[in-house]
């Protein structure tokens, strides 16, 4: 009987600590909100075998939105990239730009360029958020195409 | 007698583990969101607003001026302006004065703040707003960000991300003009 009360007094215990705590702060306010440069880590572009890869590592919690990642030649001037291979990402809907979809984790964009002469400098952009908490203004880097042998 | 002792160091081991577990609990879901320390006087930040005149910080001073700096395609800073309309209702007789400087294009805001209801002063502008934040501490790159600035002219509070009502209305009780 002592046991069962015991027990059941632990329990309760448990329950209203964590209940208690749950009333301090809803659970999306405990995440860190991360600088710009850590919620999206922009990686090398490279270049191999006739093709362009650069990815965007998102932190866990954050997305980008696929149509707002473009990329574009900077050097030599004139370089067609062509059309972009992205994944095709999460439906989401947004309050500002409505029914778009969305790009999590390490998101890969693919470009395969006509003439196989390798790009010298490119420039993405790209845009996101850290879901219930914060949203990045556009970002723009410029990145030096290193060669893959 | 010997039941008796493992009962009771099986209660003894619930009870650490539930102690635990909810000390564990409480940790992670009581962490603050306020990433940056508040200090020091706000230095002068002029902004243009809606018609294009140039706005001065310091235009409020003797006030309890909240800066909340957000842009129309910022979901979150959407979720928060309902309080903000409400805070600056309610307190603005009492020497509140929210500004809201927008990281966003002129049309976009001049479309997007009267649909939102917005009845404090409007800036905006581009790289002047990211200027803007880093200013006032802003080491993230992320809205909305808060930043408060008591009646003379010190930064008493920053935040990224979006204000409960219930905190930002004790801030504000904190922090009002005497009168």
């Amino acid at each position: 009987m002592i046991l069962r009360f015991l027990l059941a007094t632990t329990v309760a215990m448990f329950a209203h600590t964590a209940g208690a705590a749950s009333l301090l702060k809803p659970h999306e306010e405990s995440r860190d909100i991360l600088a710009v440069d850590a919620a999206f880590q922009v990686q090398p572009a490279l270049w191999q075998n006739g093709q362009l890869v650069i990815g965007i590592d998102a932190a866990p919690g954050c997305y980008l939105y696929r149509d707002k990642i473009q990329l574009v030649a900077i050097e030599p001037a004139g370089y067609e990239l062509g059309k972009s291979d992205l994944p095709a990402g999460e439906a989401h809907h947004d309050e500002h730009f409505g029914d778009v979809r969305i790009l999590r984790d390490r998101v890969l964009a693919r470009y395969t360029p006509k003439t196989a002469k390798r790009p010298q400098k490119v420039r993405i952009r790209y845009q996101g958020c850290a879901e219930n908490l914060v949203c990045y203004p556009p970002q723009e880097r410029v990145l030096t195409v290193e060669a893959v042998r | 007698m010997r039941k008796t002792a493992s009962q009771a160091l099986l209660i003894v081991a619930l009870c650490v583990a539930a102690a635990g577990g909810g000390f564990a609990v409480y940790r992670h879901l009581a962490q603050p969101t306020v990433i940056d320390q508040p200090g020091g006087v706000a230095p002068e930040i002029t902004l243009e607003d809606l018609t294009g005149q140039p706005r001065k910080l310091s235009e409020w001073r003797g006030k309890l001026l909240l800066v909340n700096f957000w842009a129309t395609w910022c979901a979150p800073c959407l979720h928060e302006i309902p309080i903000l309309l409400e805070m600056q209702q309610q307190y603005g007789a009492r020497g509140l004065q929210i500004v809201g400087p927008a990281m966003d294009e002129l049309e976009a805001v001049r479309n997007g703040a009267p649909q939102l209801g917005i009845n404090y002063p409007v800036l905006v502008g581009d790289s002047e707003i990211v200027d803007a934040m880093q200013a006032l501490g802003d080491e993230l790159g992320a809205l909305p960000y808060s930043v408060l600035i008591d009646a003379n002219g010190n930064i008493v509070f920053r935040k990224h991300g979006e204000f409960k009502k219930d905190e930002l209305q004790q801030l504000i009780k904190q922090h009002l003009p005497a009168g």
